[in-house]
């Protein structure tokens, strides 16, 4: 009896000094570490009422860095340039610069690093100080791409670290095909067991992955490869708070749009490396409050931007003989031009843009860059895909019944009958003058608002061979500035009978 | 090519499948649920949260079988 009672306050002391996680409590080696992490900015650096931008950003690292300048590592994990007007318009620099001043240890590559193409990315990467990494990204004959590399190992507090990069294999699917065409996106569960192992022998005692994968993905990831201590995680624009444990790896994210910081603490057994305890409270937030720490160097930097881009959206970017007017109960010249465009930029044999979406007029002279934001302002990309002749004439039938603005449309001509009832007023189809049968399958590019079936246009989700191209705004951009002067007219490609 | 084996994924919002191209957004999650739901997101009525309950922005990349709730925010 006696024997059974000790062998069960054993047991009982195990059990209690050991979680699910197996983090114990204390150790007389333990050193401590903080991971700060960002991701998923997209640009934005400006203030706004939602976040305090780049300057309140760059305070709140300062601050927890001065707190602990040995033990402290900064890292990105993706989509840092793309999204803002300030960003986009001076393809990211402005947030190079800003990742620059702060120093940044690792930054891993995002699918929308990919969104400019190559040659942007790489001057993005020539400009930054910080390493870029992607240990899954390789040319198509397996060799490294330039100034990409796979990990690196830093060391904080005598603790060797190794940070991996991993980038999301659905680049290769979301991104316009030209940007990503020399490259192989391999699976990060094929890379990274071997990493670890290659890591662990060189002497590193904690294994980050720098993830843009998604907070599922990172989760599968984290059960799948064994040794992985921390997934900093971004793709998902997910605020993980507190940290997710996978097996034995603590995943954390830190939402996106500059609204948070990730401040994730670490307590490390300082022989084996092992986490010993970790911080729950690990998001903080960006605002611009007063007493908020702010850095007035970063606000610098923002504001030089901030005024250029005043200046960027005065550039001439073509010309039109016309006005361009926007039409919803009709064809309207600057839709047809819209659509045009479209169609130009994917090859496509048809082209639908939806009126709701056109949201200015630009009057004729001199096209601003501006005014080309104020038209399209939404951030709508390319969407291509095959349909049938009966599913193009669906989408017509759903545009004539008039009940949100009507489709504008390239590429195409039909009639309205509007006294007819509706799904059955649409007659004398024609796809560059040829009667459209609905047998046939039509190559049609539209914007990712519809084909995810907005505004109903539930047809559009029907499409096969999808492929993503680039931004609406700049292949219309482009657009004009190879073709002006423009004189779109309104031409008889929608023609209602009422 | 990549992505010819499965061009759709569904995803549930409150429970209800939603058909998807893959690649799209909780933003097109949204479009395709509900008209409107996007702007009230960005307004600040709404917020997504996905199924471990922790919120989600517009843009976050979407899987096959994520799962999205609705939560009124304030």
């Amino acid at each position: 009896m006696k024997g059974f009672r000790l062998a069960n306050l054993v047991l009982a002391f195990l059990l209690l000094s050991w979680t699910a996680i197996g983090y114990a409590a204390g150790s007389a080696h333990s050193v401590s570490i903080t991971i700060l992490h960002v991701n998923d900015l997209h640009g934005h650096i400006q203030t706004t009422a939602k976040s305090g931008g780049a300057a309140y950003l760059a305070g709140l690292i300062e601050q927890h860095r001065s707190a602990d300048p040995g033990g402290t590592v900064l890292l990105a994990a993706g989509d840092m340039f793309q999204g803002t007007p300030v960003s986009n318009v001076f393809k990211g620099k402005p947030v190079v610069e800003i990742m620059n001043r702060l120093k940044f240890d690792a930054v891993t590559l995002g699918n929308h690093e990919f969104d400019w193409g190559w040659p942007e990315l790489l001057k993005i990467m020539e400009q930054a100080s910080s390493p870029y990494l992607a240990a899954n990204l390789v040319n198509r004959d397996m060799s490294r791409p330039p100034k990409i590399n796979k990990s690196i190992l830093l060391e904080r507090k005598g603790v060797k670290m190794a940070v991996i990069g991993i980038i999301t294999p659905e680049t290769a699917f979301t991104t316009n095909p030209r940007n990503v065409k020399d490259f192989k996106f391999l699976q990060p569960e094929s890379v990274l067991p071997k990493m670890v192992r290659v890591a662990r022998a060189k002497g590193a005692k904690l294994i980050i992955v720098l993830s843009h994968c998604g907070l599922e993905r990172d989760v599968k990831i984290a059960r799948r490869v064994q040794g992985i201590d921390v997934i900093i995680g971004g793709h998902s624009h997910t605020a993980v708070t507190p940290p997710l444990v996978a097996g034995k790896t603590i995943i954390a994210q830190a939402g996106s749009n500059g609204l948070y910081l990730g401040v994730l603490k670490l307590e490390i057994d300082g022989k084996s490396g092992r986490v010993i305890d970790y911080s729950r409270d690990n998001l903080k937030s960006i605002t611009a409050s007063a007493g908020s720490p702010f850095d007035p160097e970063t606000e610098k930097i923002v504001s030089r931007y901030s005024d250029s881009i005043k200046n960027e959206f005065s550039r001439v970017v073509g010309e039109s003989g016309v006005d361009l007017l926007r039409n919803s109960e009709g064809e309207s010249n600057l839709g047809n031009l819209i659509c045009d465009a479209m169609r130009s930029e994917s090859g496509a044999e048809i082209a639908f843009y939806n009126s709701g979406g056109i949201r200015a007029n630009i009057y004729h002279g001199k096209v601003r860059l501006e005014q080309a934001f104020e038209a399209l302002p939404f951030d709508n990309v390319l969407v291509s895909m095959d349909l049938t002749g009966e599913q193009v004439k669906s989408i017509l039938e759903k545009s004539a019944s008039l009940e949100i603005g009507i489709l504008q449309v390239s590429g195409l001509k039909y009639k309205i009958n509007a006294s007819k009832p509706k799904d059955g007023r649409v007659e004398d189809v024609t796809v560059n003058g040829i009667r459209l049968d609905p047998k046939n399958i039509y190559r049609v590019v539209t914007n990712d608002f519809l084909a995810a079936g907005g505004d109903r246009f539930l047809t559009f989700k029907e499409g096969k061979n999808i492929v993503y191209g680039d931004d609406v705004r700049e292949s219309f951009i482009r657009y004009l500035e190879k073709r002006s002067p423009v004189t779109p007219r309104v031409e008889g490609r929608i023609v209602i009978a009422r | 090519m990549p992505g010819k084996k499965k061009e759709r994924i569904t995803v549930y919002v409150d429970g209800r499948p939603v058909q998807l191209y893959r690649g799209m957004t909780v933003r097109h999650a949204l479009v395709s649920f509900e008209s409107g739901l996007c702007a009230a997101v960005e307004e600040g009525g709404i917020s997504v949260m996905d199924e471990n309950g922790f919120e989600v922005g517009l843009d976050g990349a979407l899987e096959d079988g994520s799962r999205l709730a609705l939560k009124k925010s304030g």
